[in-house]
């Protein structure tokens, strides 16, 4: 395992973010300095920006048509604060290295191995045996060997939605990221699968640091370090643990805020 | 799918169509029953008919002189097996040029080129599909044609690479818009995921998308040699029809549908006459088994769910 990133230093700092799509401003005026205290959890109503914020730090949404943007961000990737949109950075490795968990498992029509194998081995060019090694070490992290060592050659559809998106986590794990961004992981799960997403962030949280977006305020208290409120396209809020740790005054608070 | 819940999604189709119909929706039933019946009773009667007029070779015990290499009428010789291998071989020939190309394409619109260009290039290539082929023949006629005379010293350029050529535009088309929709069906899904991942544009779509589409790539392959096959015109007008065993790209050639074109010109009554009959029953065994293998792949990839 990769050293984590050092407690309480700056691990992620944007200023003046701004992104619009097709001419309309999807995010504005973001100043923000993250520091490593556990998962950051994104919350605000839909339509408010959330995912747009999430792919700006794996610059993701230079994918989607009509995107425009500007600011700065740094993210701590290799011990030093580092641009990410400096040309010195391949926006590959940035993505190797920011990894992200979608919605909906987007799983690979391929096997359960191939899934993590093959963006293993066109990514950082494993031999064979590492990969083997790693396949392994992954599957075991997301807690999903024990339910596939069998049937590493079968077709991944075959897996149910919970097993598909710890199997979308392995793959991201397996190229060994720093940041894990993850939108609304468990939208597409039932209650019980969800659990066990839930579960399994809060132990890799030591391991990486972690960014997600949930629409459901339970999971944000479960899982959140901090808590960051966005509306319309800003940062309205910063919550820390003891301001959301109490629950009627997070309630308030909300309900205030949506 | 367990075998189990395979039989249950059927029952549950079954009760659906089950529901008690409209008049106008059994008219509608009856109706398109009736024309389903009637096409496929078309296709029985056109291999019946093939068939039986096939039947006199067999009776007159020259069956066996269709398979000869000689095509030479009036001495009684009606072999048909040069025109067999002038059509695989130009036909084969035909998917060689055009499928790489097709492919390569292709690729360029999905990701390799920029996205700009990729409308203008479909809307081309919709606009092949609309020209008759007998624009093509005629342009090779007249340009492709004293094109390899006049550059290659070897006969008169009405030859297999003539009509390979020509062919190979022709269905181009086909095998670009095929492999089209299975790649506007997988690559959308899959390139936000490797793009994500961190993977390369060209890895993902030679590494992710092309084996996802194998299906839909074999298919486009097999279709193409389907019309190639089937193609009168373009072998009619550019591969010179003489009826021998192909040996270089510069020789004159007669595919099978070209010769039945060129019999029934002329005659009509005599054992010349009858042997286009096998040709007709191995094309149209061809054409059929081009289409069941595609059906079987179809299937398959159903069943795998790599498909839809």
């Amino acid at each position: 395992m990769e050293p984590a990133p050092m407690k309480h230093k700056p691990f992620c700092n944007i200023r003046n973010l701004h992104v619009s799509f097709h001419g309309r401003t999807v995010l504005q005026k973001i100043n923000f300095t993250l520091n490593n205290k556990g998962i950051l959890v994104l919350v605000g109503p839909s339509g408010s920006g959330k995912t747009t914020f999430l792919r700006s730090l794996n610059r993701l949404n230079e994918y989607y048509p009509g995107y425009s943007g500007g600011g700065k961000i740094e993210l701590n990737l290799s011990g030093s604060m580092q641009d990410i949109h400096c040309p010195n950075l391949e926006l590959t490795e940035l993505r190797r290295q920011v990894g992200m968990v979608f919605q909906t498992p987007n799983i690979l029509p391929v096997s359960i191995a191939q899934n993590v194998n093959l963006p293993l081995k066109l990514v950082t060019g494993l031999n064979k045996a590492e990969r083997k090694e790693r396949l392994i070490e992954v599957l075991q992290e997301v807690h999903l060997w024990d339910e596939v060592k069998d049937r590493l050659k079968e077709n991944s559809s075959r897996l149910s939605g919970g097993q598909q998106q710890r199997l979308c986590l392995a793959r991201v794990l397996a190229l060994k990221p720093k940041v894990l961004l993850l939108d609304e992981p468990t939208a597409s799960l039932d209650f019980k699968a969800s659990h066990r997403i839930e579960d399994l962030l809060l132990e890799l949280q030591d391991r990486y640091q972690i960014i997600a977006v949930s629409h459901s305020l339970r999971q944000a208290r479960k899982i959140a370090g901090q808590i960051l409120v966005i509306k319309e396209g800003q940062i309205e809020h910063l919550l820390n643990k003891e301001q959301f740790g109490d629950q009627e005054m997070f309630q308030k608070l909300l309900n205030d805020i949506f | 799918m367990t075998q189990q819940n395979r039989n249950k999604n059927r029952n549950q189709k079954r009760k659906r169509i089950n529901r008690p119909l409209s008049w106008t929706s059994k008219y509608v039933e009856v109706l398109l029953k009736y024309a389903t019946i009637f096409s496929a009773l078309i296709v029985l009667v056109l291999f019946g008919f093939l068939a039986y007029f096939t039947l006199p070779l067999f009776a007159e015990g020259q069956f066996a002189e269709l398979f000869s290499l000689h095509w030479r009428p009036f001495h009684g010789e009606f072999g048909i097996l040069p025109m067999i291998a002038g059509t695989l071989v130009l036909a084969i020939s035909a998917l060689l040029i055009a499928y790489p190309l097709a492919l390569g394409i292709c690729l360029f619109i999905h990701g390799l080129g920029p996205r700009w260009l990729t409308r203008p290039i479909l809307l081309l290539v919709h606009g092949m599909t609309g020209i008759p082929t007998v624009v093509y023949g005629f342009v090779a006629v007249f340009l492709l044609v004293p094109f390899l005379r006049n550059n290659f010293s070897h006969g008169s350029g009405f030859s297999l690479l003539a009509a390979s050529l020509t062919l190979s535009i022709l269905i181009l088309p086909t095998i670009v818009l095929l492999i089209n929709t299975q790649l506007e069906h997988i690559v959308p899904a899959l390139r936000l995921t490797t793009t994500a991942l961190g993977i390369t544009r060209i890895h993902e779509l030679t590494r992710v998308s092309l084996p996802a589409a194998s299906y839909g790539l074999l298919s486009a392959a097999i279709l193409g040699f389907g019309r190639a096959v089937g193609d009168t015109l373009i072998a009619l007008m550019v591969a010179g029809n003489a009826a021998q065993i192909p040996e270089r790209a510069f020789d004159s050639i007669r595919t099978l549908t070209a010769h039945i074109a060129l019999v029934v010109a002329t005659d009509s009554q005599s054992t010349t006459y009858h042997s286009l009959f096998a040709c007709g029953v191995i094309l149209f065994l061809t054409t059929t088994s081009v289409n069941l293998l595609l059906h079987h792949i179809k299937q398959r990839a159903c069943r795998e769910g790599n498909h839809e």
